[in-house]
């Protein structure tokens, strides 16, 4: 029996071995490692003692707290509800425009709304900040210049607003595209019964494509929903957070407290909590979806 | 009729949406490629002066350096992060998909589970974790903390193309007296050519994107083309002809791996594929 | 065979008295900062300070030699500082290290005292320091490290854009005399006049970051920081107010940007004539200016003046005078080095008036000792600028001043911006130093 589990693991070891080091060594040490750096007042000069729960005390408000907390959970819940119905309904939205059109129209338009994913990061970021940028170098306000408009300092008077498109039309891009192929699955006669039967295009879409695609927009709200929260690289890209903590959100305030404060103990602090939050969210959706289905499903697509 | 409005009304609503987007995309190309703008959006002529940066260096704030040496090291990190995810995943979802052992739906499930904590999330825990393996402002380590991000999602990928092949391929070379091992090595990896070219496609493409790793990680003199980006972006007055130069070739090499492996790629299992 | 036997004990004779002679080389490792090209002088210095540690030790038939390798960052102060730590965990910290965090540095056990040092080299070395810049060096009551490299912040201004509104050069003399005996308001107007007029694009340009000309301004508004008495951090709500005040009413007189402009833009502007009033810059500015944006020595000389930030009106009336800081680094001996006396023998070697002197004059920034001054006739801008030098004002040393500091630029950036009211800021402040600074000292 021994020898028998022995075989199996020295038949396993090749194969699972480095997967398994590589996330073991750098998912799941950190998630501890994060949490224990939490308790700590870690600082630039890389010394360190155990403080308890002074970190979280400053998060919570217990005794003093950080000023910059509740305009950061603010900012997080406001970009989060701009973002999340973006990305859905958006991509929801076009997707169903998109296969309304002329097949090579709507390729056209699915190729424009998937660019952003397809450009790195940076790039992206830059764009947004050269076509907003407030002087009339920036590309939207050049072509206020020319028309004869004043400038604007989108950055600076809306900048939530900004960050909203910038990455609600990145979630688009994903979104859309899984809608697009879950409705071109849908069964043709479905949709030709209900035109048979008098139904307009609209209410079609309404009445019989939306209906079916419940899975793919539950699965994308999820996806998103966690994608959002965790996001800020392109925030920090676009405004830095800025200007005076108008777009920093949760995730961005772990990082700045971490690394450009070099406060590494209160930023791990701010950054465990997300990640409880995470784990979460994690487990009801998986509830929520059932987790054994997800897996049935795996099986079948072979 | 009604049909006739319904459909001009969703080609308007495209259009109005996608205009500011096509906008940005054209402006940007014209804006690589122009002298002097006009409307902050035409240029007067063309030419490559925003191009300077591939036989000059790249200068911001007091330091400088050559695009070359920015693309070396992206490429050396890009490949390094490829490598590592292709065998790795290749490995394991041979495992995955072929060997029965007790904690492989645990295994699987714990995958989409940690796909859903981002790595950026971890990065003060990973950049203290890589200061103390002495991995730290070192491309190979930042490559290989960046890779595992991948992993998760890439042993789904190559499980699936390993689920792809039917049984008795296997059944009959192990009769042939092969190890486990040499019927990966030998009969399974020709077989899924594809789902190599994927998988590498995957890390590769994410580590060639990859921003916050680099810029937190690695020392500020060793750039990657990101990095170098976000450089000019933050220090200097900031010429956007040239940073949309920079950034066409910043996006070029990925647009090539993707050309030449592309007819591999025609057979991916796409998340979200039917009936999901 | 006796030859042979008389040519063996020669030949290892000899190579005893090879081998005895080779002098044993100690080698001391110094990271200095720039930051960026032009802090050369502060490395070479080092080099100078073996060279004459060996020519005295050669003269006395000692058999050691020093050796200093230096590495020579351009980094910013940032990163550096995190080199340095991540090097002394690692257990890999240099000897030699200027660094200008005093207060973290010995609070952390990174550095040694050279408060014995200093003293015993007194008479000899130390005592034509200008007696200003070792409060900047001191920390508990101890010297930390040597100063040497001093570049008080002040306000640059254009004459010719002056002469343009119509000002003599005797008027001019009279608004903004180099000693600073003027107030802050008067330069505003000035810039003001010279913004309507359209001849500058920008009045007054500040910092884009926190750093010592930020805390400079602070002072001219007489809201001191920090209480050396007791060591503590000191808030002051009027005066900070007025701070905060001053610069919402300077925006919307397009007197300054709402956003400070990248430092290329602040420095080529002014270079270029294109901006009044800098006050990013310092005394020893002019070298990076000659030497990355093309100003000229008649440029120098006639269209640009200098002085200490004067104070406003209001803090003028209660008696606070013209101003000029600096957050210099000092030279440090790490607690990991093997052999602290010998560095500290070689930082007195880096800092003789010689060594002094060859600094000043590649950067144009004052000298810090006296007698360098006399090495230095020669450059007429040193001459002039020296004396900025003995009145200059070390900023805090307390482990929490640059994160108030930081808090404090964060908060002006947003009141420019039209984000947040001065009141605001100054309620976030509040907020702030009540949470963090537990031992802080408000004054309403």
């Amino acid at each position: 029996m021994f020898r028998e589990k022995l075989g199996r693991l020295a038949l396993l070891a090749p194969f699972m071995g480095p997967g398994t080091l590589l996330i073991a060594f750098f998912y799941c040490v950190p998630v501890v490692l994060t949490l224990l750096i939490a308790f700590t007042d870690m600082g630039r000069t890389l010394q360190w003692h155990f403080i308890g729960w002074a970190n979280f005390a400053k998060l919570f408000g217990v005794g003093a707290r950080d000023p910059i907390v509740p305009r950061v959970i603010t900012n997080t819940l406001v970009y989060v509800a701009g973002a999340l119905p973006l990305t859905v309904i958006g991509g929801l939205l076009l997707a169903i425009l998109s296969m309304r059109v002329h097949r090579g129209a709507g390729l056209f338009f699915r190729t424009v709304f998937f660019i952003p994913r397809a450009v790195p990061p940076v790039v992206w970021g830059f764009l947004w900040a050269w076509a907003f940028e407030g002087t009339p170098y920036g590309l939207f306000n050049g072509i206020r210049t020319a028309m004869g408009l004043p400038v604007v300092h989108w950055l600076i008077r809306y900048p939530m607003l900004i960050v909203i498109l910038a990455n609600g039309f990145l979630g688009i891009s994903l979104a859309m595209l899984v809608f697009s192929s879950a409705i071109a699955s849908i069964p043709r006669d479905l949709t030709r019964a209900a035109e048979v039967d008098g139904a307009s295009e609209w209410q079609v879409a309404r009445y019989v494509i939306v209906p079916m695609l419940k899975w793919p927009i539950l699965t994308m709200t999820a996806w998103h929903l966690m994608s959002f929260l965790n996001s800020y690289v392109y925030i920090m890209l676009i405004t830095g957070g800025g200007p005076y903590y108008a777009t920093e959100v949760w995730a961005l305030y772990g990082y700045h407290s971490a690394f450009s404060y070099y406060r590494y103990g209160y930023g791990a602090s701010v950054m465990s909590l997300l990640v409880i939050v995470n784990l979460v969210l994690l487990l009801v959706v998986v509830r929520a979806f059932g987790m054994r289905r997800m897996l049935i499903r795996g099986k079948i697509e072979v | 009729m009604k049909e006739r409005w319904d459909r001009v009304l969703c080609y308007a609503l495209l259009a109005i949406i996608a205009a500011p987007f096509l906008t940005m995309y054209v402006g940007f190309f014209l804006r690589a490629f122009g002298e002097r703008m006009y409307l902050g959006i035409l240029p007067k002529e063309f030419g490559f002066s925003n191009f300077r940066f591939l036989w000059e260096p790249i200068a911001w704030g007091l330091e400088q350096t050559t695009v070359w040496a920015a693309l070396g090291n992206t490429l050396a990190f890009a490949i390094t992060s490829g490598l590592v995810v292709t065998c790795i995943c290749m490995l394991a979802g041979y495992a995955l998909s072929r060997i029965e052992f007790r904690g492989k739906n645990f295994f699987l499930v714990l995958q989409l589970f940690l796909h859903a904590v981002p790595g950026q999330v971890l990065l003060i825990a990973v950049f203290f974790l890589l200061f103390y393996v002495k991995l730290l402002h070192k491309v190979p380590g930042v490559a290989l903390a960046r890779a595992s991000l991948e992993i998760p999602l890439g042993i789904w990928m190559a499980k699936g193309f390993f689920d792809g092949i039917p049984w008795d391929v296997e059944r009959s070379a192990m009769v042939d007296g092969c190890t486990r091992f040499q019927v990966w090595y030998r009969i399974f990896l020709p077989l899924v050519k594809p789902g190599i070219a994927a998988v590498f496609i995957w890390g590769f493409l994410f580590a060639w994107h990859d921003f916050i790793y680099a810029y937190t990680l690695l020392p500020g003199r060793v750039k990657l083309l990101s990095t170098l980006i976000q450089s000019l972006v933050a220090t200097e007055v900031i010429d956007y002809g040239y940073l949309a130069a920079l950034s066409l070739l910043y996006m070029l090499p990925p647009l090539l791996l993707f050309v030449f492996l592309q007819r591999a790629l025609l057979r991916v299992p796409v998340f979200g594929g039917k009936g999901v | 065979m006796r030859g042979v036997l008389i040519g063996i004990i020669v030949a290892v004779l000899g190579l005893g008295l090879l081998v005895q002679a080779q002098p044993e080389v100690i080698t001391l490792r110094a990271y200095v900062i720039g930051p960026g090209p032009m802090g050369i002088k502060k490395a070479t210095n080092l080099e100078l300070a073996a060279e004459r540690l060996n020519q005295i030790l050669a003269a006395s038939g000692a058999n050691v030699r020093v050796e200093v390798q230096v590495e020579f960052s351009e980094l910013k102060w940032g990163p550096f500082a995190e080199k340095f730590y991540l090097d002394f965990a690692a257990g890999n910290a240099p000897d030699i290290v200027t660094m200008r965090e005093t207060a973290e540095l010995a609070e952390g056990g990174f550095i040694v005292p050279m408060d014995e040092h200093v003293r015993t080299f007194w008479d000899m070395h130390y005592f034509d320091f200008y007696p200003n810049l070792w409060e900047g060096a001191t920390w508990q009551g101890q010297i930390w490290g040597i100063p040497h490299d001093i570049s008080p912040t002040g306000i640059w201004y254009r004459k010719d854009v002056l002469r343009a509104l119509g000002y003599t050069d005797a008027e001019i003399n009279e608004l903004l005399p180099p000693d600073g005996n003027t107030t802050l308001e008067v330069v505003a107007r000035l810039a003001q006049e010279a913004v309507d007029a359209g001849l500058v694009t920008y009045g007054i340009l500040h910092r884009p970051s926190k750093g010592p000309g930020f805390y400079n301004v602070l002072l001219a508004f007489g809201a001191e920081c920090y209480n050396p008495e007791t060591g503590n951090l000191i808030l002051d709500r009027e005066a900070l107010l007025a701070f905060y005040r001053w610069h919402q009413e300077m925006v919307d007189l397009n007197v300054i940007p709402p956003s400070p402009p990248p430092w290329a833009t602040i420095h080529g502007t002014f270079v270029a004539g294109d901006t009044f009033s800098t006050w990013a810059s310092h005394v020893g500015t002019p070298s990076e200016w000659q030497a990355k944006y093309g100003l000229t020595d008649e440029a120098l000389a006639n269209d640009l003046g200098f002085l200490p930030f004067p104070p406003t009106e209001a803090a003028r009336a209660e008696g606070v005078g013209p101003v000029s800081v600096h957050d210099f680094p000092l030279y440090f001996v790490t607690t990991q080095s093997e052999h602290p006396e010998l560095a500290k023998m070689v930082i007195m070697f880096a800092t003789t008036p010689e060594a002094c002197a060859i600094h000043s004059r590649f950067t144009l920034r004052p000298p810090y000792r006296k007698s360098a001054l006399d090495l230095l006739t020669d450059v007429d801008y040193i001459m002039r600028t020296a004396a900025s030098a003995q009145t200059v004002r070390p900023v805090p040393i307390h482990p929490q001043f640059w994160s108030y500091m930081d808090r404090a630029f964060e908060a002006l950036k947003g009141v420019e911006a039209g984000i947040i009211t001065p009141e605001q800021a100054v309620d976030d402040l509040v907020a702030w130093f009540q949470a963090e600074v537990p031992d802080g000292e408000i004054i309403p």
